[in-house]
């Protein structure tokens, strides 16, 4: 049976894309200011398709504010920001949400909704999003909380909660669509060694199983570094420093050397901005 | 002098802006198709919350101007023998100002305050935040449902004031202080005009409910994601919405009663 001359085109134009196309998101010049202070400065950078990408920085950098901007929930001043070939920045607001389908985000406080149980927490975007029967929906959660290890706790109230199971709710709730990126938002914050371990478990695994992107802000090294792929160092709203973990943890930039050795001062001083200190204490009319 | 003009400026400048972002959010919240799968849901939800949980402050309130009302116009009728006045007294004042106004005072304070806190915290926990990365609009999911709520309870809620408040006037003036029954009912009848003091009752509550139920939502989006920020945003809300139905209640009696 012949096949149509438009549909071999068709196909072959896909698989050209998706052979080119080995960077699931590319930042262009991206720049983000609020008011007259640049937060993000002519950033560059890719984030490779299946992988887990880091980006660490100290607190207070820009690093939410980059995943926010990835995920068109605020605007940048200048630049691009390609997802899968589509700037995001030109979408219409249906376009947008149709694109947000395809992205989950666990958020830094887990961001569950109060007013609902974690089963209809993880259900949520089931119902909204498929026309899934009501059975179909119980065993999608139920196999999303499993590998949560939180199948036991799906009729408890996000109140209910310690820190550590919110935030793993939270994550079966951002993966139960099985979306093509996952964006963590610092995710080991506040999280005891066995929580934190336990969460660092779940990233590797969900993106071994589902093959799917993942970009992980943080500045906590020692949990990021150990499963990530490559990592890009974020500071005064610029990268300094890429590569492979270990490619950063054997580097010689002064910069990168003082956040991973959480050196006190160094590059990034320890003293805030401030006049001289003996003429602050008046050492001299005294 | 300079500094004072660039602070009334800049002042004029955030309000106008912010008048701004209010008809946005309006617009963006209410325009668009109707979810006929979950809204019907969220909006029975949120009448419950800002007008069944609005009902005891009203009922409570009503009943309490209502017997203060009578026994105020009791006093200055009987001194002219026309205590059998009592009933049109009442049943005009309720009906054409106290009962919207009053209404809307409480209801600001209960159901507005609730909702920009509601939404204010839902800000601070990054709940709207998570809303609209799951693909859902916030403004249609949370803001949509509560606006109708509000201008849906508000004329009931007022309706509800007068019918409590009329009551708590016959407990005292009929029951207590002795007026004739028949004569407080009859007065009140001839007096009342559907059209000109129950609908327009109703057509000023109705706005009042627009009003303050958009001022709290839009509050709450606009708040600040900090404790400080929620309890200014909460504090802004009942001010505003104080004033807004103040000032909208003289506007619409010198158009519904102006003198001609």
């Amino acid at each position: 049976m012949a096949v149509p001359s438009a549909s071999i085109e068709l196909n072959a134009a896909d698989v050209i894309k998706q052979a080119m196309s080995e960077n699931w998101i590319e930042i262009r010049n991206l720049t983000f200011r609020r008011g007259q202070r640049a937060i993000l400065d002519t950033l560059d950078f890719d984030i490779p398709k299946g992988k887990i990408t880091a980006i660490l920085g100290p607190s207070g950098c820009g690093k939410t504010t980059l995943l926010r901007l990835i995920g068109s929930q605020l605007r940048p001043t200048a630049g691009s920001i390609l997802i899968d070939g589509t700037d995001v920045a030109q979408l219409h607001r249906k376009e947008l949400f149709k694109l947000r389908e395809q992205m989950g985000m666990l958020f830094q406080s887990g961001a569950l909704f109060t007013d609902l149980s974690v089963y209809e927490n993880v259900a949520f975007p089931l119902r909204l999003h498929t026309s899934l029967p009501e059975s179909m929906i119980r065993d999608l959660v139920l196999m999303k909380l499993h590998a949560v290890g939180l199948r036991g706790a799906r009729d408890l109230m996000p109140a209910e909660l310690s820190g550590g199971m919110a935030r793993r709710a939270a994550l079966a709730r951002a993966i139960v669509l099985d979306p093509q990126l996952i964006m963590y938002d610092e995710p080991f914050v506040g999280q005891d060694p066995i929580f934190a371990g336990v969460l660092r478990d779940l990233i590797r695994r969900i993106n071994q199983s589902m093959g799917c992107t993942c970009i992980i802000v943080s500045h906590d090294i020692a949990e990021t570094l150990a499963i990530s792929d490559y990592i890009y160092v974020l500071a005064n709203g610029r990268i300094i420093g890429r590569g492979t973990p270990d490619a950063v943890k054997n580097s010689d930039d002064p910069w990168l050397r003082q956040f991973l050795q959480g050196l006190p001062d160094g590059p990034v001083p320890f003293h805030y901005p401030a006049p001289d200190y003996r003429q602050d204490l008046q050492m001299e009319e005294r | 002098m300079l500094n004072l003009l660039q602070r009334l400026g800049r002042t004029g400048l955030n309000a106008a802006a912010g008048f701004g972002r209010a008809g946005i959010l309006l617009w963006q919240a209410m325009w668009g198709a109707p979810d006929w799968r979950n809204g019907p849901k969220l909006l029975v939800r949120q009448l419950h919350f800002v007008g069944v949980y609005s009902l005891i402050i009203i009922v409570v309130s009503g009943t309490l101007i209502g017997m203060v009302l009578a026994l105020q116009g009791y006093t200055v009728l009987v001194r002219f023998g026309a205590e059998s006045a009592l009933g049109q007294f009442v049943s005009l004042t309720l009906l054409r100002e106290l009962g919207p106004v009053v209404a809307a005072l409480l209801f600001a304070g209960r159901a507005g305050s609730a909702l920009t806190a509601e939404i204010g915290l839902m800000k601070a926990t990054e709940q709207l935040a998570a809303m609209d990365m799951i693909g859902v609009d916030p403004l249609r999911r949370i803001a949509r449902p509560r606006l109708w709520a509000g201008i849906i309870a508000m004329p009931i809620l007022a309706q509800v004031f007068n019918m409590v408040a009329i009551l708590g006037a016959v407990a005292v003036g009929v029951s207590w202080l002795g007026v004739d029954a028949g004569s407080f009912w009859a007065n009140m009848q001839n007096i009342v005009d559907f059209r000109e003091d129950v609908v327009n009752g109703i057509i000023k509550a109705f706005a009042f409910g627009v009003v303050v139920t958009w001022i709290a939502v839009f509050e709450g989006f606009d708040a600040e994601p900090t404790p400080e920020g929620i309890s200014t945003a909460t504090t802004r809300t009942v001010v505003y919405s104080s004033l807004a139905v103040l000032a909208m209640d003289f506007l619409l009696t010198a158009v519904m009663f102006g003198v001609d």
